[in-house]
C-alpha cells in the first residue's frame, strides 16, 4: 500500500548497518555460487560452440606413409574421388603440411628444425556426405586398411573425447554450485531471521494496530530478494573473467580449438539466468525463514 | 459491541484459562476484567482481538462472528481495536510523534491524515511538548499515555487495556484513569484489567470477576471484592 520503491534502498541499507560482516559473508557465498554454476553454462556454451564449427565439415584425414609410393598416392586419390559417400577432399602436400607443423609448434624450435619437409606425410583431408560419427568411423577403418596409408584421424574422436569431458567438468560444477547456493540460501534464511528478531519490537506493534500480513512481510522479502538479485547481479565481471580464461587455455596449449570462448549473446542470458537464480533463492529464504520466525 | 457465547479457551499443556464465559458489553460501556493472577483476564482480551482464537464458543465483535473472519481480514478488525499494556510497548528508536504516526502509517494512512492527527491526540493526552522526545526520556506515566495515544489515534471503536497502571504509582495512575474515563465519555467501549482495587472502588464501573477461567461475578457500579 504505502510502500515504495524509494524504501528499497533503505531496507538494504538497514540490513547492511545492522550486520555488515554477515551481508558481506552472504553476497560473497551468493556470488560464488552463482558463479560457479554460471561458469559451468559458460564451459559448457564455449564448447558447443567449439564443436559447433567443428562440425560444420566434419572430417576426417587419411595420412600417407612419408614413404608412400605415387601410384599408391594416386589410388587413395581416386578411391575418394569414386566413393559415393564421400562429399569432397582435399589434398595437402609435404610443403603444405611442413608449414602447418611450423606454425603449430612455433614456440618449439627445437622439434622444428629436427624435422625437414620430406619427413612430412602428404595427407587427404576428407569430407563426408553425411557427417554421422558411426559413417565416419567406417570409412576412416577402410581407409586406414589401404596401401601407402600410415594413419587416418577421425575429428569425430576429439569432439567425443571433448564432450565427455566438458561433461563431466560441468557434473563438477553443477554439484559444487548447489552446494554452494545451498549454503547461500541457509545465510540468507539465517540473515532474516535476524533482521526478524531485531525487528520483533515494531512486528508486534505493527500486529497490534492491524497492519495488512503483507505490509508486515514486504521489507523482510524485500530484503531477501535485493540480497540475492546483487549477488546475481555482480557475478557478471567474474563470468566474464571466467569466459577469458578459457580462451587463454587455448593459447596455453590446449589447441583443439580455432576457439574457446561462448559468445556475448550466452553470456548475456547466463548472466540474466544466474540474477534470476540469485533472486529466487533470496525469495525461498525469506519466505522459509517468515513461516518459521513471523507468525501472523 | 461485544459478546461472547459459551467462549472455553485450553492452552497447550491442558491449562484452561477461560471456561464456558457468557459475557456481553454494550457500546460505549467502561468494563473492569478482575481476579486473581491466572484467572483469564489476559487471554479474554485476546480473544477479542484474535490474538488467540477459543477452543469452542462464539465470540462477536462490532456484530460480527470474529471466528469466521479470513485471515487476511483480521487486520482489519484491530484496527478497530485499541490495546495498552504494563509495558507500554512502545519503540525505543522513535520519537513520541513518531510512535503515535507509526500506528497510522503501517495501515497506509496518507502523509496529511497523520500530520494533522498526531498532534490532535499527542494535545489530547497532554504531551505536545514531549512530541519530539525519546521514550527513554519520559516518566512511566507519560510513557503510558504515548501508548494510550497511539492505541486511540485511529479512533477505534473499542480499547482494551491489560494492567495499563501496572507499572505506576497511585497518583500516576489517577491521570491514566482520567484519559481512558474521557476517551470512554467519546462513545469508545473500554474494557480494562487490573489489579488495583483503589481504582476499581472509586469509579464504579461494571465490574467482571474471573476465577480460575470461570465467570464469578458481573456487577453493574461494582467493587473491586
Ligand atoms: N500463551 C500461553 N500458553 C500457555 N498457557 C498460557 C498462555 N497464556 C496464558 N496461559 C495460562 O493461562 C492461564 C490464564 O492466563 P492469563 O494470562 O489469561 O491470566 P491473567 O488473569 O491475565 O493473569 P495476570 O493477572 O497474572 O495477568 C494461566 O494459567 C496461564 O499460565
Ligand atoms: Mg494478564
Amino acid at each position: 500500500m504505502n510502500f515504495r520503491i524509494g524504501n528499497l534502498g533503505r531496507e538494504l541499507s538497514y540490513s547492511i548497518r545492522r550486520s555488515p560482516s554477515l551481508f558481506i559473508g552472504t553476497l560473497v557465498t551468493i556470488l560464488i555460487s552463482l558463479t560457479v554454476l554460471g561458469g559451468g553454462l559458460v564451459v559448457r556454451e564455449a564448447v558447443n560452440e567449439a564443436t559447433a564449427r567443428w562440425q560444420d565439415d566434419v572430417e576426417f584425414i587419411v595420412f600417407m606413409d612419408p614413404e608412400a609410393s605415387a601410384p599408391e598416392i594416386n589410388a587413395i586419390s581416386a578411391s575418394l574421388s569414386s566413393n559415393p559417400e564421400i562429399d569432397r577432399f582435399q589434398f595437402v602436400d609435404k610443403e603444405a603440411a611442413f608449414l602447418e607443423f611450423q606454425t603449430l609448434f612455433s614456440n618449439s624450435e627445437q622439434l622444428a628444425d629436427s624435422l625437414s619437409v620430406q619427413d612430412m606425410p602428404v595427407s587427404f583431408r576428407v569430407v563426408p556426405v553425411d557427417p554421422d560419427a558411426a559413417i565416419v568411423e567406417t570409412l576412416a577403418d577402410d581407409y586406414r586398411e589401404q596401401a601407402g596409408v600410415l594413419d587416418v584421424a577421425a575429428a569425430v574422436d576429439t569432439i567425443r573425447q571433448i564432450e565427455g569431458i566438458t561433461g563431466k567438468i560441468n557434473q563438477v560444477f553443477t554439484v559444487v554450485g548447489l552446494l554452494l547456493l545451498l549454503s547461500a540460501l541457509l545465510l540468507v534464511y539465517n540473515t532474516i531471521r535476524t533482521t526478524i528478531f531485531a525487528r520483533r519490537r515494531e512486528v508486534e506493534v505493527m500486529r497490534l494496530v492491524g497492519a495488512s500480513n503483507w505490509y508486515i512481510r514486504a521489507p523482510f522479502m524485500t530484503e531477501g530478494v535485493l540480497q540475492g538479485l546483487l549477488g546475481g547481479l555482480i557475478t557478471y565481471p567474474f563470468l566474464l573473467w571466467w569466459n577469458g580464461f578459457l580462451s587463454n587455455l587455448e593459447e596455453d596449449g590446449l589447441a583443439l580449438f580455432a576457439s574457446l570462448q561462448a559468445p556475448s549473446g550466452d553470456m548475456l542470458w547466463i548472466w540474466l539466468l544466474m540474477t534470476a537464480l540469485g533472486a529466487v533463492i533470496g525469495a525461498i529464504a525469506s519466505t522459509v525463514a517468515l513461516s518459521r520466525f513471523l507468525d501472523v | 459491541m461485544i459478546k461472547l457465547e459459551n467462549v472455553s479457551k485450553v492452552y497447550k499443556g491442558d491449562v484452561v484459562a477461560l471456561r464456558n464465559i457468557t459475557c456481553e458489553i454494550q457500546k460505549g460501556e467502561f468494563v473492569f476484567l478482575v481476579g486473581p493472577s491466572g484467572s483469564g483476564k489476559s487471554t479474554f482480551m485476546r480473544l477479542l482481538n484474535k490474538e488467540e482464537t477459543p477452543d469452542s464458543g462464539v465470540i462477536y465483535v462490532a456484530g460480527k462472528d470474529i471466528g469466521r473472519l479470513s485471515g487476511w481480514r483480521v487486520p482489519f478488525l484491530r484496527r478497530n481495536i485499541g490495546a495498552i499494556f504494563q509495558d507500554f510497548k512502545l519503540l525505543d528508536n522513535r520519537t513520541v510523534s513518531q510512535n503515535v504516526a507509526f500506528a497510522l502509517e503501517v495501515i497506509g494512512r496518507p502523509r496529511h491524515v497523520i500530520q494533522t492527527q498526531v498532534p490532535a491526540i499527542l494535545e489530547l493526552v497532554g504531551l505536545s511538548k514531549k512530541a519530539d522526545n525519546y521514550p527513554e526520556e519520559l516518566s512511566g506515566g507519560e510513557q503510558q499515555r504515548v501508548s494510550i495515544a497511539r492505541a486511540f489515534v485511529n479512533r477505534p471503536l473499542i480499547l482494551l487495556a491489560d494492567e495499563p497502571t501496572g507499572n505506576l504509582d497511585p497518583a500516576t495512575s489517577v491521570g491514566i484513569m482520567k484519559l481512558l474515563d474521557r476517551i470512554n465519555k467519546t462513545g469508545t467501549t473500554v474494557v480494562m484489567a487490573t489489579h488495583d482495587r483503589g481504582i476499581v472502588d472509586t469509579m464504579r464501573k461494571r465490574v467482571v470477576e474471573l476465577d480460575h477461567g470461570t465467570l464469578a461475578r458481573d456487577q453493574a457500579r461494582g467493587v473491586y471484592e
